[in-house]
């Protein structure tokens, strides 16, 4: 859960300098926050979260379960980001051929890795929560196992076209399998493309396609080698959230402040994205089965994977804030100040379409007048360069990896016993860093930070690279910083499962080690003593274990129970307070540790499916990290919290009835609480300056709601299978208990500073503010039809029936805060896509 | 399964039960000891003169005069069910009039300034917490009578009050130099206050409404002489007909001949009008001879302010009027487009018929005359003094009184 904390953070972060302030118009603009080039887990935004149906490429995690709840949950409860058991997809492990492929630097799954590829992925193995697992020892919510070997693939073609109006629009999708052939050779290949001009949002436009290549070579009866490459190279415009007055003066719910309109040289106009995401990384995966004897058996793999991705943003310098709905673009601001004129300008504003957006000629124009002169260029003395320097560029933010990892699992049954034994190791280096994607008509860009330029009186404090000083940088180049991380990380897994005919019993043990550091490719102005060259190396050593029992009541119902102890080294991408501009870690870091446990109560009859669960997981002494811009510094701000716990604890009920011939009623019923759980200390220091503002400031955070998804969800749905190869279905969900995500510093001492209890301000501040509860109907059908040898499917999903469009599912508390005025930085907030469908025909042969 | 549709919503139960608080920093506490009336701080700077507020107190109030109008800047008037008092801030701020506050004083500094008690030093983002907001203060209405120094700082509403017209055709302040401005006010008795507006409102501008009606104000005063000050323009509700009776009165009992707009044009000689008591009057009348051991040839004029008297039905004039010696009879003259300065003769005067004195320090009164001619705009009377090198006479004049 702290990774996805993680990613709230970021996306905070992210949107918490997008608001952020500057004092006087003549103080330097905020700039992104150092955590940008993680972008690749930004998951709060809307177009990622629209997994129905496992059809997009965000996580298809819990598509293929068969269980009864997590089948129901994962379909009905996605658009309102419903998280079960409030984990995320660091807890589960994400297998290929057995190797786990989760992200050493985030410990997140990473889906974009093979988005598309839905004829290889459909059909992965999936387990959820805590369970015996014979691949690896999994995460407490459990493991999915991907095979890409080309016997994967069933034999013969198949052709699937899919028009949504989701992310993207239309899918085509091929995919071809040889089987095993009598040569021993098996080949496999899907390739498919994604397309939207423009998705659901304004301003979004996607390009995607994707590839898995396989070969499998049978080398004798026992033992087989299988080499599969996959990769998903994808361009995608991305959306944002915004605050209430920015949906309610644009009268659109789904208002998108990253495009705006450019005029081109011919004079047309095109709508343009601010915000590019490019990612491409390819793996390839080597696979070794053997099988030892009729019940052992040796897998062994290793893989490769390699490649960029990136996320564009705007970034500029001694101009205005060129994000249209920056706080001092909207009326609001000044009706705050008693300013109706210029309330009224920015009203009007608002009322074009062209004004509201990103104003990208003004961009270019502000661009084409700045002639200015750079003395000693390159730092080499009378050096000048004079041009056209950049008020505004586009820059591109990139966290590319180089990834290995090996794994070896041996499988051995004896009678009543399993034994399963894995060695694993991964190494990955992330590479940090920008480059200048568009100077947007201007010569050349000066690499130096104007947040250190005004603070510090020495000019050398304003390098980002002080080897390279007063650096002109041209489209293409690297600038601002740039670093790796790299993280190596080795497990052994042992696990023995052992079956009576009253009792199963497993258990499992995991012993790992992590570790990681920093390798700074530039010397910063800041920090020349601490920010060039690698760092101290941080070494986790780990163990975990876990077991469980099944009663068997009847061979029809059954008692299980699951529960896990784990300690989790902290993750890179947390530990480090501003890694762009130095190497400085949590004061205390260490381990994590992980309680959990669950039990359930199981029917399986034919007609008749059920689970009852009770879980409790408490996480503790995680770390959490936030960047802000924060206007009384005048700069950004890191935000470490360490020694964060979190609870989960809930019910969770499935049940799925034939009541009578075709006809099957099924209901969902998730109750939960999921909450902070501790006094976190927070550690604070400004990005671009070794001074600290506060250290062991006491975070108030115990039971405040984690955010962002509801506590609660509950589904009730009708599916009727018909003779003739049809089925149809709806559902109505219905989602509790959703809650902004707190604001830590506003639970301090420090911010009631000055208020007594009798102050309306200390509820304001303290209180979590609670969004509304929402439903949405959902609906399912498919058909197949053989023609000859031709098997044809449709089938269509729609979300949203009834297009309900006023459920808010969830947003966010600004960092940014004035405890006088709690509503002058509101809150974001995210809306549910109203009514979508995804319709697919697929054709085999 | 039966046992299930027990369990189930036992659990939900149990799960539901055990709501968890969320968690709070430490919070400071109020006690009623720590809670001062405004009416206290106030008869503390009395007491204790100038004094630094170092305890943990605080005071409760309702913001009636905020910053938005410009007319005060840094500033805020706060009133309790005790009393007003004016804030001194360290920065502007964005409170609004109704604005419930507590404010902090651990900090404060308790002063006077001409007169005037201040809480100072009020820094309002740190000082001032609001409570509520769109509280109704409602002003309390009085007479310019029932207004004293106690009433400084709180909000009052004044009815059936007028610009005095002497008043009339300026601005509230002079928004060109920024200066602040004293402009009269009064009632139709008579009854004269000093209306005081920065060069910084938003109205500073704006000339003054001519009308009679309503008006909202803090009270202030400047070394012991009350002034008012507006807080916004919209609260000027000066539109309806002005006091029937008095639309100009002087009786010189402030020993000016000049005041309340008054102009003296000496055209010819030296000798001038004056203010006397002589011959044991109670309080001043004017007064001009042309005698200083011999007689001079004069031609001295008073002559009055512009009046508007556009929206009057009728208008008149008089005044008391003595005499003695021997010369040229009084000129009473009425004018409509004399401009104010320079020599009158060179405009349209028209002469007015007056009871006159028939001599002998015996004071007569001039009678009622009849402007109902003159119902218009820039309309001036002027008393035209003649005298030669052989002879002059005299003349007293008093309580010069036009109604309209």
């Amino acid at each position: 859960m702290i990774r996805y904390l993680s990613a709230t953070c970021l996306f905070l972060c992210l949107n918490g300098t997008l608001t952020a302030q500057i004092t006087t118009e003549t103080e330097p603009k905020e700039k992104e926050d150092s955590l940008s080039p993680n972008e690749a887990v930004f998951i709060t935004s809307l177009d990622e979260l629209d997994n129905n149906g496992g059809d997009q490429n965000t996580s298809g995690l819990l598509q293929s379960s068969r269980d009864v709840f997590a089948s129901a949950a994962g379909f009905n409860f996605s658009a309102a980001r419903f998280r079960i058991r409030g984990y995320n997809s660091d807890q589960t492990a994400i297998l290929i051929n057995g190797v786990p492929m989760n992200d050493p630097e985030s410990g997140w799954g990473e889906w974009f890795m093979w988005g598309g590829l839905n004829d290889v992925t459909r059909y992965s193995e999936t387990k959820n929560w805590l369970t015996s697992n014979q691949y690896h020892f999994g995460g407490i919510g459990g493991y999915s196992n991907i095979n890409m070997r080309a016997t994967n693939i069933r034999a013969g073609h198949r052709l699937s076209y899919a028009m949504t109006n989701r992310a993207y629009r239309h899918r085509l999708m091929y995919t071809y399998g040889t089987g095993m052939q009598s040569n021993g050779w098996a080949f496999a290949i899907s390739v498919s493309a994604r397309y939207a001009q423009e998705g659901y949002i304004d301003g979004t436009f996607y390009e995607a396609f994707s590839y898995y290549l396989a070969a499998e070579k049978k080398i004798n009866d026992n033992q087989s080698l299988s080499f599969s490459v996959i990769g998903a190279p994808t361009r995608q415009g991305r959306q944002n959230i915004s605050i209430q007055e920015a949906y309610d003066l644009s009268g659109d719910i789904y208002y998108n402040s990253n495009w705006g309109y450019q005029t081109l040289a011919d004079g047309t106009r095109i709508k343009r994205n601010s915000r590019v995401q490019t990612t491409h990384m390819p793996i390839a995966i080597l696979t070794h089965d053997w099988k030892i004897s009729s019940n052992a058996k040796l897998t062994t793999s290793g893989y490769v994977t390699f490649g960029k991705s990136g996320q564009t943003a705007l970034n500029w310098n001694d101009d205005k804030d060129p994000r249209p709905d920056y706080y001092k673009y909207l009326p609001s601001y000044y009706e705050n100040i008693g300013d109706s004129v210029n309330a009224d300008v920015m009203y009007s504003n608002w009322q074009s379409e062209a004004s509201r957006q990103v104003d990208w000629d003004q961009l270019y124009f502000a661009n084409s007048k700045n002639i200015h002169t750079v003395k000693d260029v390159n730092g080499v003395a009378g050096n000048d360069l004079e041009g056209l320097r950049a008020k505004y560029i586009v820059e591109n933010l990139w966290n590319n990896q180089i990834s290995g990892g090996f794994g070896s699992t041996y499988n051995r049954k004896m009678n009543k016993l399993n034994l399963s034994m894995g060695v694993y190791a991964q190494m990955q280096q992330n590479h940090y860093f920008k480059t200048v994607e568009d100077l947007l008509g201007a010569d050349y860009w000066l690499d130096v930070d104007q947040f250190a330029e005004q603070a510090f009186v020495d000019p050398n404090a304003a390098q980002n690279d002080l080897q390279t000083p007063n650096r002109v940088v041209y489209k293409g180049d690297i600038f601002g910083y740039n670093y790796n991380i790299v993280n190596i990380k080795s497990e052994l897994f042992a696990q023995a499962e052992y079956s009576t005919e009253k009792f199963d019993f497993y258990g499992a043990l995991e012993l790992s080690n992590k570790m990681f550091w920093r390798e700074g490719l530039y010397q910063t102005g800041r920090f020349p003593d601490n920010s060039l060259g690698k760092s101290e190396t941080h070494n986790f050593f780990n163990y975990a274990v876990k077991g469980g029992a099944v009663y068997k009541l009847s061979g029809r119902q059954f008692i299980t129970v699951n529960a896990a102890y784990l300690t989790q080294a902290p993750s890179s991408r947390n530990a480090y307070l501003s890694p762009r501009t130095r190497d400085f870690v949590a004061g205390n870091l260490k381990n994590e540790t992980i309680y959990t446990g669950d039990v359930n109560y199981i029917v399986r009859y034919p007609k008749l499916r059920m689970r009852l669960t009770y879980y409790y997981t408490e996480r503790k002494d995680a770390i959490l990290l936030r960047s802000f811009y924060h206007d009384d510094y005048n700069a950004l701000v890191n935000y470490m919290m360490e020694g964060v716990d979190y609870l989960d604890h809930g019910i969770e009920f499935g049940i799925d009835a034939n009541v009578i011939g075709g006809f099957s009623v099924n209901a969902v019923a998730a109750y939960g609480q999921h909450l902070y759980n501790s006094r976190p200390t927070a550690t604070i220091s400004v990005d671009n300056s070794a001074e600290v503002l506060a250290t062991d400031r006491v975070i108030y955070l115990t039971n405040y709601k984690i955010g962002g998804m509801p506590q609660s969800a509950y589904s009730l749905g009708v599916k009727y299978t018909g003779k003739k190869y049809w089925f149809a279905g709806a559902n109505f969900n219905y989602y509790a208990d959703i809650y902004l995500d707190p604001n830590p510093d506003r639970r301090t001492e420090e911010a009631l500073e000055g208020y007594v209890d009798t102050d309306p301000q200390v509820n304001e501040v303290l209180d979590q503010t609670k969004l509304d509860n929402g439903y949405s109907v959902s609906m399912f059908a498919g058909k197949s039809f053989k023609i000859s040898n031709y098997f044809l499917n449709v089938n269509v999903n729609i979300s949203n029936l009834t297009n309900n469009q006023s459920f808010v599912t969830g947003g966010f508390e600004q960092l940014r805060y004035d405890t006088q005025n709690i509503g002058k930085f509101p809150p974001k907030l995210g809306y549910m896509y109203g009514l979508n469908y995804f319709v697919m025909a697929t054709l085999r042969f | 399964m039966k046992k299930l549709f027990i369990i189930l919503p036992l659990a939900l139960i149990v799960l539901a039960s055990c709501k968890k608080e969320p968690d709070s920093p430490p919070i400071d506490t109020i006690q009623p000891s720590q809670i001062i009336t405004i009416d206290s701080l106030r008869n503390w700077e009395t007491m204790m003169g100038p004094t630094s507020i170092t305890e943990d107190l605080s005071v409760y109030g309702i913001v009636t005069m905020d910053e938005s109008s410009g007319n005060i800047y840094k500033q805020l008037y706060i009133q309790d069910h005790t009393g007003a008092i004016q804030v001194r801030l360290s920065s502007s701020s964005d409170f609004k009039v109704g604005d419930s506050v507590r404010i902090a004083l651990n900090g404060a500094y308790l002063s006077d300034y001409a007169g005037v008690i201040q809480l100072d030093s009020i820094d309002p983002t740190t000082d001032i917490i609001k409570q509520s907001s769109n509280n109704v203060k409602n002003p309390e209405v009085k007479t310019f009578a029932e207004i004293t120094l106690a009433d400084e700082g709180r909000l009052v509403k004044l009815e059936n009050v007028q610009f005095q017209n002497s008043q009339l055709g300026t601005t509230f302040a002079d928004a060109i130099n920024q200066s602040s401005e004293n402009r009269l006010i009064e009632d139709c008795n008579g009854n004269v206050m000093i209306v005081r507006t920065s060069g910084f409102a938003n109205y500073a501008g704006t000339e003054l409404p001519t009308g009679n009606g309503s008006m909202v104000c803090i009270v202030n005063q400047f070394n012991g002489e009350l002034q008012l000050i507006l807080r916004s323009f919209n609260e000027i509700m000066l539109t309806g007909t002005r006091c029937s009776g008095q639309l100009l009165f002087k009786d010189f009992d402030d020993n000016s001949v000049t005041s309340g707009g008054w102009i003296v044009q000496q055209v010819i000689g030296v000798e001038t009008w004056t203010t006397s008591t002589a011959g044991g009057a109670p309080d001043p009348y004017g007064v001009i001879d042309n005698f200083n051991g011999s007689n001079s040839q004069t031609e001295s004029w008073l002559i009055s302010p512009s009046l508007d008297l556009s929206s009057s039905t009728a208008a008149s004039l008089s005044f008391e009027n003595a005499c003695n010696y021997t010369g040229a009879a009084l000129q009473v003259l009425i004018s409509t487009n004399y401009s104010g300065t320079g020599d009158p003769n060179g405009s349209i005067w028209t002469a007015l018929t007056a009871t006159l004195s028939s001599g002998s320090w015996a004071w007569v009164n001039s009678g009622v005359i009849d402007l109902s001619a003159y119902l218009q705009s820039n309309v001036r009377i002027a008393f035209k003094y003649t005298g030669s090198n052989s002879d002059g006479k005299t003349w007293e004049i008093d309580d010069i009184e036009i109604n309209g």
